[in-house]
């Protein structure tokens, strides 16, 4: 029993000092959220045209394909701006057919003749207005994706301004601004190609290009620019990848980026790079070739990134492909500090009233349980040592509503406590004895604290599933005060109990 | 020391009293919240209004607060902007109602609503409680919670009730996971009653609040049930009603105690916490309260009656509770 209980008592203060270590100093490692501490203030532009002039071109690509598959003769569809396109020399007999895909499949867009056999088709001011909307919707979501993998919880994410394309986004804390700028803006276009020629110094050494070819820029080992020209339509996009993550190439020992596919993309990898071995595939980014590997052997769901990055680039881009790529550029228009948003008066009575209702609990439960009092307190205290600690290893960001929830959880913690102690007295209340009421006491209550606690968590294991940021962080914060909350009424207390009573033969009383 | 002796009440008998009452609570609410033209969402939920005010000298956040705050801007987001020395504060509010209305009515356009409900705020700071205002700018902003993260937030949750209804059916029986969900509902929908009765806005630390209130709920109802559970296999001649009062009775200490303690923690928030925590505190309190009550006012006499509609006792599905192993901890 002796050694045992030694043996515990080395893991407890074992656990206690990692944790202070991983709280102390708070200030590094939790960070206070916008309402205590501030932080940076941004503004920025979507630009909106940029989805309109991708829509443009894949309605463009689209609509050739269709009148192909119907064998409606035209000469060529020409871009003219965004959201327009000309159809040269369509073949006007079969114009009721045209009008009928256009109105079943193009319902946003406008056919009219441009005379001499050419017809204009133009995306409808209104239906580009709808585009231009979604595009900043798109946006915001995609930004709040990326800074929920940034673990800064609680950041305001919003439209600014009546010229409906300016994002606001507050961010919690003044350090790393530049990371975060950094990764919010980059467009994380990511699109594998094949390579039909190159690389070449200059665009001239290429062959012409046609209407299913592109070129590229990318940096060659030399670090001059060059170019590769590569297929128009991608082979895998962004949108086909289930996950990214950094790694470490073994082969030349340099951090890249190892990506898995959807089912879906992964039977289009297969085949694509089953049809293609030996030839060289273009890894394109934001428009730039990073890489362009030789095909080896056909490629299934998984593949990485091979570039010239550094392990923060690595993981930083790792982290924008998992969040998925902004439907259109951003531009920073206005980058200023703002200050916590409650006065230092509003901090005070918070935390204020915070402490008062913690010591207000534990002090009633040393009144009422005496020596047993104490004994929940220390588990109590060692709770809210846990919860901060794990915490601060979240970066959760703490906010005064957040302090209040922490002292509230400790407060919802003495419910297993009081379970305890009050079955502990029952039981003493039928004549046994201390030691035996404490064990009797203890089994009993194990199922109903146990049952208590888990259908908690399973709440919040789906709440953390299926909810995004701040009910995400809510059920973190709730699981661990959960489990912490366990171990420290049904493992701490009870240790606490027989360390006490071990010196001792007999016990006649307990003071509870 | 025990605050209370072996109480010996019959809490089935006035199961039809709460009811009652908590159906009169929600009447009273829905009537509230209809007369109000439904609940009050907070700066988190709707378009707002951004004004950055410079002052000739460095303002004080709790003053310029206590100016808006007057002008009825319940949950407005006050920040110092750019550098201290600036001297310039950035208010969010939330648009006011009668803009809203005003605006559907097709006779203003937005613009309009801003620089009126702007207007207000800057002339209630040139009243001077804050200092002097040098000039000022005015922007509108979009909700913080978007109809998407609302959307999926609502998923969330109820997703996450259903898997408690499950969890509980499997541990217990699922007539007791339907108890503990519909005593949460009630729970939930009684809090938001009170909410809406004294005027209190919507915000995400509300809706934080109220995700803590069926975890509290949930855990008080469980303590009962499983004293319930314990007792059918103890007491095998009593009928069910004798041996939810006998265990609602045996666990009214722990009850009394918990939620008193819990009570002193959210009162201290709500009574010395300010203005930024008292809508949070509220639906704690409130929720305690509430919770408390439901498990022996609701979630009990639900199980009850369906047992009684049934008929049957069914004793022998009590039989197939996994035995608790002894515990060495």
């Amino acid at each position: 029993m002796a050694r045992r209980l030694r043996l515990k008592a080395v893991l407890l203060l074992l656990l206690v000092a990692g944790l202070v270590y991983v709280v102390n100093p708070p200030r590094d490692t939790l960070v206070l959220g916008l309402d205590l501490q501030g932080g940076i203030h941004l503004v920025m532009r979507v630009h909106t045209e940029d989805a309109v002039r991708v829509l443009t071109d894949e309605t463009a690509e689209q609509f050739a394909e269709h009148l192909d598959n119907e064998e409606i003769d035209f000469a060529d569809i020409e871009t003219e701006g965004l959201g327009q396109l000309t159809i040269l020399n369509l073949d006007d007999s079969r114009l009721r057919e045209v009008r009928d895909i256009v109105a079943f499949s193009w319902p946003g867009w406008d056919l009219r003749s441009a005379g001499g056999g050419d017809w204009s088709f133009n995306l409808r001011p209104s239906e580009e207005i709808v585009v231009r909307e979604q595009t900043v919707t798109q946006a915001m979501e995609t930004i709040r994706r990326r800074v929920d993998e940034l673990g800064v919880a609680e950041p305001v994410i919003t439209t600014h301004g009546n010229t409906g394309d300016q994002i606001l986004v507050q961010l919690p804390g003044y350090e790393d601004v530049a990371r975060a700028k950094e990764i919010i803006q980059a467009t994380a276009q990511l699109e594998l190609r094949l390579v039909q020629a190159g690389p070449a110094l200059d665009e001239a050494a290429l062959p012409p290009l046609n209407s299913s070819l592109e070129n590229f820029p990318t940096e060659l080992p030399t670090g001059a620019i060059g170019y590769y020209q590569v297929n128009r339509v991608a082979a895998i996009t962004g949108r086909d990848l289930r996950n990214a993550r950094q790694a470490i190439d073994f082969q030349t020992n340099t951090p890249n980026v190892e990506f898995s596919l959807h089912a879906e993309g992964a039977s289009r990898f297969r085949d694509f790079t089953g049809a293609n071995v030996g030839r060289q595939m273009a890894i394109v980014l934001d428009d730039l070739v990073v890489s362009a590997p030789v095909i080896q052997s056909p490629i299934y769901d998984q593949g990485q990134i091979v570039g010239n990055f550094t392990v923060d680039e690595a993981v930083d881009l790792a982290l924008v492909l998992r969040a998925g790529a902004l439907p259109a550029s951003l531009e920073y228009q206005e980058e200023r500090t703002v200050g916590p948003s409650l006065g230092a008066d509003s901090i005070r009575s918070g935390v204020t009233a915070s402490l008062a209702g913690l010591a207000g609990v534990l002090l009633f439960i040393i009144f009422y349980y005496r020596l047993s009092g104490v004994n929940a307190v220390v588990a109590l205290l060692l709770n809210l040592l846990i919860l901060l600690g794990a915490m601060a290893y979240f970066a959760a960001t703490l906010t005064l509503p957040g302090i209040a929830g922490v002292i509230l959880t400790i407060g919802m913690g003495v419910d297993a406590n009081v379970l305890i102690f009050e079955r502990i007295k029952e039981e003493m209340r039928t004549g046994k004895p201390p030691r035996t009421a404490i064990s009797v006491g203890f089994s009993r209550v194990f199922w109903t604290i146990v049952d208590a606690n888990m259908t908690s968590l399973v709440a919040a294991a789906i709440l953390f599933q299926f909810g995004t940021g701040p009910v995400q962080g809510f059920a973190v914060t709730l699981s661990i005060g959960l489990v912490s909350n366990v171990f420290t009424a049904m493992f701490v207390s009870r240790y606490i109990f027989d360390l006490v009573l071990s010196g001792r033969r007999q016990v006649a009383a307990l003071s509870i | 020391m025990d605050i209370l002796g072996d109480t010996r009440i019959n809490w089935i008998k006035y199961r039809w009293w709460f009811a009652g009452i908590s159906l009169a609570l929600l009447v009273a609410g829905l009537f509230d919240v209809i007369r109000k033209d439904g609940l009050r969402y907070g700066i988190d939920f709707s378009e707002g209004t951004m004004v950055v005010a410079k002052f000739a000298e460095a303002p004080e956040i709790d003053e310029v607060r206590a100016v808006v705050t007057d002008l009825g801007y319940g949950s407005a987001v006050i920040q110092s902007y750019d550098r201290p020395e600036m001297n310039q504060v950035m208010i969010r509010v939330e648009k006011a109602a009668e803009d809203e209305t005003a605006e559907t009515a097709g006779q203003r356009t937005p613009a309009a609503g801003i620089d009126e409900t702007a207007n207000r705020i800057l002339a209630a700071l040139r009243g001077g409680a804050a200092g002097e205002l040098v000039s000022s700018s005015t922007e509108i902003v979009g909700p913080v919670v978007g109809e998407e993260l609302r959307r999926r937030a609502r998923n969330a949750t109820l997703l996450a009730l259903f898997a408690m209804l499950i969890y509980i059916g499997f541990r217990f029986e699922p007539v007791y996971g339907v108890g503990a969900t519909v005593a949460v509902i009630h729970d939930v929908l009684v809090t938001l009653a009170l909410v809406s009765l004294f005027n209190y806005e919507i915000s995400l630390n509300v809706i934080a609040a109220f995700m803590t209130l069926v975890g509290y709920s949930v855990n008080d109802t469980i303590v009962i049930f499983d004293r319930v559970r314990e007792n059918r296999h103890i007491h095998r001649r009593l009928d069910l009603g004798e041996i939810v009062n006998l265990s609602i009775n045996q666990t009214l200490r722990r009850t009394v105690l918990t939620s008193g303690l819990t009570l002193l923690a959210v009162g201290a928030l709500l009574t010395w916490g300010g203005e930024v925590l008292r809508a949070f505190s509220f639906v704690l309190v409130a929720g305690v309260f509430v919770g408390t009550y439901s498990s022996i006012a609701i979630a009990s006499p639900i199980v009850l009656w369906w047992r009684s509609v049934r008929g049957g006792t069914a004793a022998t599905a009590e039989q197939q509770r996994p035995q608790a192993p002894p515990v060495r901890v």
